[in-house]
């Protein structure tokens, strides 16, 4: 199991060495010129080619991957365009509010869209399963930009219970979560229900209510057991869409975490920020997936037979 | 002696100072004799009196809250004068920092004495000497001396980021220990506005050199005269600011000064009517709704750009001066107004913004007549019209107005498609490439003179850059431009800006269309708000009503 784990984070290292290349691509690619962005409208053009010179901007494409790539693996990932600040100091403190937020919108996405959907596919074609259908679909349909200032103007406004932005303390987090975690959440109900449908009606299941097992046991202990295996690989991939989703959300709530850092720097033909901001969300997601087919080992026992068992035979060899 | 050791201690000691005695008398005279009451009561009344005499001293005006939390757009790109020219940044620099000149909060078109008490014109101005005030404090301490604005003003001019400013100014000298020289390239009448500017804002000469020494951003850790400083900068989140204590002109009324960035307009306007901002720059729907609301005042001016149309007068087929004034005369600019900027815009009937010296109320451009219009593009050879791109930046500031722009022009057969980009798209392929065909757009003046905005857009010297874009290259023109900064008497520039509107009208490489107003909103408690065109407020003079 370990050598399998190494062997994965190995495996990131060429994944993030391509997301690199790509963005660097595209980003060069893309119209505008930095040095017009930091400068401003009514600079002379002298000035504008004189700063294109001294940030490197004339060098081939080539020639200026290779510096990056060699300055990254260094742990230089260069100054911001537009603050010429470090842009991992900058990364660095923006990061923990997103991952703050898509991990807090991931667990409120499994605390109800786990149990609905369980609820939904034992109690099929009732009021109650058609009500999560209906909840999953407006879930599912409306914008998160919409739902934010929905939110906000409930609670903030009208209620005024919770406030509508900045990141001083907990409190400011429980709408932005909310937001961010209505198309997972959504996604999780669809998917729970639609495999515990199926798990449920397999033999072993009726077989165990043949044997008198409490309703409790068979629901949670034989069926969701098996409906999870599909269920968090979504968790796993709705993890990165949070992560994306967080950039409107932040917007919206005023959170200085990537999502918001990003949009600027795009805006601002920001290119270090931009390439690193998209390098350490490529980072994250697969870290994540990492994790999930880690667990997947440990729900699955086919698969723990095969990797920790394998493992633990070949430790004793 | 109160008086002293209020100055020499500062209040809060001399408060703590009365309440411990006034603790030590009481156990002292516990039995309670008429003599030791008296005491009590004198030192009782003494440390109730002495905080509020002193304060009364000290403070501009009390406040009855002493904190703004002030929403912004965008966070602040650089705190050092030299290497910052956004407006954003320059409101939260114009309470870090000073300038020889400033304006009159209560009035921003009078200049007033700043850091300089008093300037002098050389004969033939070209040169302008400012004496210092003495006794300035920085917030680390220094004296400002001449020392500290020769090197702030001459840092500044060698940045790139004060060009669009600086074409007057040859060199700054230090004349002695208070007194500084400008010597300019020509007679500038704009000298004085130019630096109001906060990229002319003076910087601790020590601090400056004692951060690059350290490898320490100064830009990230600045050090002024201003009336607050800076505590902590929460980088896309929060710049958080205390006052000065000792600021040349009395300390502030509000202590803490916390600029927030809130990047959504939306969420800005609801947090200013829930109460979490006392004030927000960027209202940008529901006027009225805001306007409606008791707790929420509002005040208004209007601004220093212009918004035109740009036509590309050297490619493509805006090259036919006919077809230029057809959409001239094509246009109703009131309805832009009403459709593109709801009604909160003075219609621009010169190519200046109409808030600046050198705008002629009395100057008539094109009146809308369609007949006149068409006869126009037929005699070009378009009896029928043409398809045309606008070039345009994606934002709804520009697109609304474009919007009716486009309405408009279908009557006489123009259709417009809009080819919409970000802003750097929008100023690498338009402003610099210049592969458009048309374009509408806003230009801000820099200074508050029509100079700013007709040498940016007109004169050939400025072709390329994102400045003159259209390609419009007259001699006459450039030298009519270059006369009117010459000249000191007003109603002789006025003069010379007519004829240079006058053959603007005739040419149309751009179209003026109107002067943006701007509008804030903000808690109705905190007073002495006055309005100003490019966001200089003087915090230092506002507080909070009870």
């Amino acid at each position: 199991m370990f050598g399998y784990i190494v062997k994965r984070l190995v495996m990131i290292f060429p994944v993030i060495l391509g997301v690199s290349f790509i963005i660097f691509t595209i980003v060069n690619l893309a119209p505008g010129d930095p040095a017009m962005m930091i400068l401003g409208e009514g600079a002379k053009q002298e000035e504008y080619e004189a700063l294109r010179e001294e940030m490197g901007l004339n060098d081939p494409f080539f020639v200026r991957y290779f510096h990056y790539v060699a300055d990254a693996l260094q742990g230089n990932f260069g100054k911001s365009y537009r603050t010429n600040i470090p842009v991992f100091q900058e990364i660095a403190c923006r990061l923990p509010y997103t991952v703050n937020l898509a991990v807090t919108s991931t667990l409120i996405a499994i605390i109800l869209g786990l149990p609905i959907g369980v609820l939904s596919a034992v109690k099929q074609y009732t009021a109650s399963d058609n009500a999560a259908i209906g909840v999953s679909l407006v879930l599912t349909s409306m914008p998160d930009f919409w739902f934010a200032m929905m939110l906000i103007l409930l609670f903030s406004l009208k209620l005024r219970l919770l406030p509508s932005l900045g990141v001083e303390s907990w409190r400011h987090f429980i709408l932005p979560a909310i937001a961010n975690s209505a198309s997972t959440m959504a996604s999780l109900l669809r998917m729970t229900r639609s495999t515990m449908l199926e798990v449920i009606r397999q033999d072993y299941v009726r077989t165990a209510r043949a044997k008198g097992a409490k309703e409790s046991r068979v629901v949670f202990g034989h069926s969701l057991r098996n409906a999870l295996l599909p269920v968090v690989t979504v968790i796993g991939v709705n993890f990165g869409f949070s992560l994306g989703g967080a950039i409107v959300v932040e917007q919206v709530f005023a959170i200085p975490g990537l999502g918001q850092l990003m949009v600027n720097a795009i805006r601002a033909k920001d290119t270090p920020m931009v390439i690193a901001s998209v390098l350490f969300a490529a980072i994250i997601v697969s870290v994540i997936n990492l994790i999930v087919d880690i667990v997947y080992v440990y729900i699955d026992p086919r698969l723990k037979s095969r990797y920790v068992t394998v493992g633990a035979k070949r430790a004793m060899s | 002696m109160v008086g002293l050791l209020s100055t020499c201690l500062g209040f809060d000691a001399v408060e703590e100072i009365f309440a411990l005695l006034s603790v030590f008398v009481h156990y002292m005279f516990k039995e309670g004799s008429i003599v030791r009451k008296g005491i009590c009561s004198i030192l009782l009344v003494l440390f109730t009196l002495v905080p509020a005499l002193g304060e009364g001293a000290l403070l501009v005006k009390e406040s009855a809250k002493d904190s703004l939390l002030w929403g912004v757009n965008s966070e602040a790109s650089s705190l050092d004068p030299s290497t910052s020219k956004d407006t954003i940044t320059h409101m939260m620099m114009y309470q870090i920092y000073d300038a020889l000149v400033k304006e009159d909060p209560e009035d921003y078109a009078k200049l007033i004495p700043g850091l300089a008490e008093r300037w002098e014109f050389s004969d033939d101005r070209c040169e302008v000497t400012f004496y210092l005030r003495h006794g300035v404090k920085f917030h680390n301490g220094d004296t400002m001396t001449a020392d500290d604005v020769f090197f702030s003003l001459q840092r500044s001019l060698e940045s790139s980021y004060s060009s669009a400013i600086s074409g007057a100014i040859d060199h700054f000298e230090k004349v002695d220990e208070m007194a500084v020289k400008c010597v300019l390239k020509y007679p500038s009448s704009l000298i004085l506005d130019i630096l109001t500017n906060m990229t002319y804002g003076i910087v601790s000469k020590r601090a400056v050199e004692e951060a690059q020494a350290a490898g320490v951003d100064f830009a990230r850790n600045p050090c002024g005269t201003g009336a607050y400083k800076m505590v902590a900068w929460k980088s896309g989140d929060a710049l958080s600011l205390e006052r000065f204590d000792d600021y040349y002109d009395g300390p502030a009324a509000i202590k803490n000064l916390t600029y927030k960035v809130v990047p959504d307009p939306a969420s800005g306007a609801i947090a200013l009517e829930n109460g979490t901002l006392d004030f927000y720059l960027v209202v940008t729907s529901d006027y009225n709704y805001m306007k409606g609301l008791d707790h929420i005042a509002w005040v208004k001016c209007p601004g220093v750009g212009l918004y035109h149309i740009t036509f590309n007068v050297t490619q493509g087929i805006f090259s036919d001066k006919r077809l230029r004034q057809a959409v001239a005369y094509a246009l109703n600019r009131d309805d832009i107004v009403l459709g593109g900027a709801e009604g909160y815009a003075e219609v621009a009937d010169c190519l200046a913004p109409t808030s600046v010296f050198g705008y002629l109320s009395d100057f008539e451009w094109y009146r809308q007549d369609l007949d006149k219009a068409k006869a126009l593009l037929a005699e070009a050879g378009y009896p029928n019209g043409f398809d045309v791109v606008f070039s345009m930046h994606d934002d709804s500031d520009y697109m609304k107005p474009a919007e009716v722009v486009q309405d408009q022009l279908r009557k006489i057969g123009i259709n417009i498609t809009f080819d919409k980009m970000s802003r750097a798209a929008f100023l690498e392929n338009v402003g610099g490439k210049r592969n458009f065909v048309a374009s509408l757009r806003m230009v801000n003046a820099t200074v508050r003179d029509a100079d700013s905005v007709l040498t940016r857009r007109f004169h050939s010297k400025m072709l390329g850059g994102g400045n003159n874009y259209s390609g419009y290259s007259n001699p006459e023109v450039d030298a009519l431009i270059e006369q009117a900064r010459v000249v000191f008497d007003k109603e002789d520039r006025r003069a010379i800006y007519r004829k240079v509107y006058e053959t603007l009208r005739e040419d149309v490489p751009l179209i003026p269309l109107f002067t943006n107003e701007i509008l804030v909103f903000f808690n109705a408690k905190l007073k002495n708000v006055y309005p100003h065109p490019v966001y200089r407020y003087a915090v230092h003079g506002m507080y909070f009503d009870k």
